[in-house]
């Protein structure tokens, strides 16, 4: 990048950072001050456009509720962004300290699990962190040579709902999520190790018999963790030269190496999806109960061409361009 | 915080006057939204015309900002973003297959969606004109108001939203089209055609008035940078 551009861009910065117009929408932002959370918030202010303030309170400064109330109050605040587990659990302090809150919009943004996790929130949406197996999927498809119709997954109970949900949209695509949960029978009991057995007992059937093409690990550390990692899914799934793709960056890094493509969140666009999001209620008046919980859309992506090398697995050479990584 | 807005604007300027006189400005900005290889094009440009003479932006909302620091640099950008930017002339006009522009198209996935009721509904596109302008092309194409307009700066989310209902249709361009048919599964359904055909890429100047020598330059642009930005070739209008 020349120097030119990155005077320019500062000033694009700087200039579009606060808008020139009078805000006619304050909001208060609970989130933590930092790098990732920093990037999806500038982006929320350059795409919602001059007429929105956006207030900050540092989360991770643990900000009393009174301090919350208070600069809401003075601010004006006709809604709230939420970013991470503390500021969705801080607003659910903020709701029991004073019910005027119940009623205030809430969107929350980058947190895991964010519908379930801001469940005891009134009047919020906002957009799941997850990347959505649906996204990683096809995407993965696109850029393979070979076909792909049939995706073994294994998971841990409280995935089921996401689980049906990729199974539903999937499906449209053709493709059958071949799921297997490694801790919904009565009799098992939610651990690394129970997990651990269930896989190794189950994975074969899945490949001869019920044909799986690819694995995705998912983000879940009842099922990838250091021991799984070894003993299952570098000792035999990879060795069986099986594809594994995942939601988790660091599985394709060269240091774990285990799966050959994975997806995270593209945060700039996450902001713009965000920006939406809060456009929508505020200037086309739909009500928060009707925007719902949206998933990420935007995804950045990793191929690590080793692994691919390893197992034999091949890209169409004209459909990498959409791939953010690739790590020969 | 109106000090803070004040200060922070000073600081831009004072950045700005500083390197305008310290370094040469650039002479053209490059914004066609959708494209996600924006440094690949970058490298592309520096090569072409000479680093430094080029930026490329990934954002219609980017090279507004830029406007008033670079007012006399010209602009490669889709055809329809001009007819909203008054006082420029098109000094290189981008041609495929000889034609100057293409349809755009109403796409869906679900044969209960239809042209009638779609205006109610939530449809995705590419941002490549900006929040306030893109409900006035949508009308002026389609004769539609569509209620909520979902932007997004990356054609492969055009699909992924529409596959995760997140909106119930996608606008598109007949090139945008031919690329994600191929890459998907579900029923895609074409619901509605643009009145006209929407302009490719094109340069545009202020006035007209642009360094001759970047026109020469530019006439010679390889084939790869020409198919990122949607294009077989320049030609002069």
């Amino acid at each position: 990048m020349n120097l030119w551009k990155v005077f320019c861009v500062i000033a694009l910065l700087l200039f579009t950072a606060h808008g020139g117009q009078p805000p006619s929408v304050n909001l208060v932002a609970l989130m933590p001050a930092e790098g990732r959370f920093q990037t999806v918030l500038e982006e929320i202010r350059n795409q919602a456009g001059p007429g929105y303030t956006i207030d900050v309170i540092d989360i991770n400064k643990n900000p009393t509720v009174k301090t919350i109330v208070d600069r809401c109050k003075s601010d004006n605040a006709a809604g709230l962004i939420l970013m991470d587990i503390k500021a969705v659990n801080a607003a659910l302090e903020l709701q029991k300290y004073d019910s005027t809150f119940k009623a205030t919009p809430k969107f929350v943004f980058m947190t895991l699990l964010a519908e379930l996790t801001a469940s005891g929130l009134s009047n919020a949406a906002g957009i799941t962190f997850e990347v959505p197996l649906y996204s990683l999927v096809t995407t993965f498809r696109i850029i393979s040579r070979k076909e792909i119709f049939r995706v073994g997954i294994f998971y841990s109970k409280s995935f089921t709902r996401s689980i049906e949900e990729s199974k539903r949209l999937l499906e449209k695509e053709k493709i059958s999520i071949i799921s297997h949960c490694v801790d919904c029978g009565q009799d098992q009991k939610t651990s690394i190790e129970n997990s651990l057995a269930f896989m190794n007992g189950s994975w074969g059937r899945m490949v001869a018999q019920e044909k799986v093409d690819v694995f995705i690990i998912p983000a879940d550390n009842i099922i990838v963790n250091s021991q799984s990692l070894v003993e299952f899914w570098l000792g035999k799934i990879k060795k069986k030269r099986i594809p594994v793709i995942a939601t988790i960056d660091l599985l394709a890094s060269p240091k774990f190496g285990a799966a050959v493509f994975t997806a995270d969140p593209d945060l700039t666009q996450l902001g713009n999806q965000a920006a939406n999001l809060i456009a929508e209620h505020f200037e086309n008046k739909t009500s928060m109960g009707k925007i719902g919980f949206e998933p990420t859309i935007s995804i950045k992506s990793t191929i690590n061409a080793h692994v691919a090398e390893d197992i034999g697995w091949k890209f169409k050479d004209e459909q990498l361009g959409r791939i953010t990584t690739i790590i020969k | 915080m109106q000090l803070t807005v004040t200060m922070r604007r000073c600081v831009a300027l004072v950045v700005v006057l500083t390197m305008s006189m310290a370094f040469s400005q650039p002479k053209l900005l490059i914004c066609m939204p959708g494209k996600q290889n924006t440094q690949r094009l970058q490298n592309g440009f520096d090569t072409l015309v000479g680093q430094g003479t080029a930026i490329v932006l990934g954002r219609i909302k980017d090279v507004e900002a830029l406007l008033p620091v670079n007012p006399d640099a010209a602009i490669i950008s889709s055809k329809a973003f001009f007819n909203y930017l008054p006082g420029y002339t098109y000094v290189l006009v981008g041609k495929k297959k000889q034609q100057a522009g293409e349809k755009y198209f109403i796409v869906t996935a679900s044969k209960e969606i239809s042209k009638e009721s779609i205006a109610r509904q939530k449809v995705g596109i590419i941002d490549f004109l900006n929040k306030d302008r893109l409900p006035k092309f949508v009308h002026d194409q389609f004769n539609l108001n569509i209620t909520f307009l979902k932007r997004v700066n990356k054609e492969d989310d055009l699909l992924t939203m529409l596959g995760m209902e997140v909106v119930d249709a996608i606008i598109v361009s007949a090139s945008q089209y031919r690329d994600i048919y191929p890459n998907t599964r579900l029923p895609l359904t074409i619901i509605a055609t643009s009145e006209n055909n929407v302009g490719f890429a094109v340069c545009a100047a202020k006035e007209g008035k642009i360094d001759d020598k970047l026109v020469q330059a530019l006439l010679k642009t390889p084939v790869y940078i020409l198919k990122e930005l949607g294009i077989d070739s320049w030609e002069k209008p």
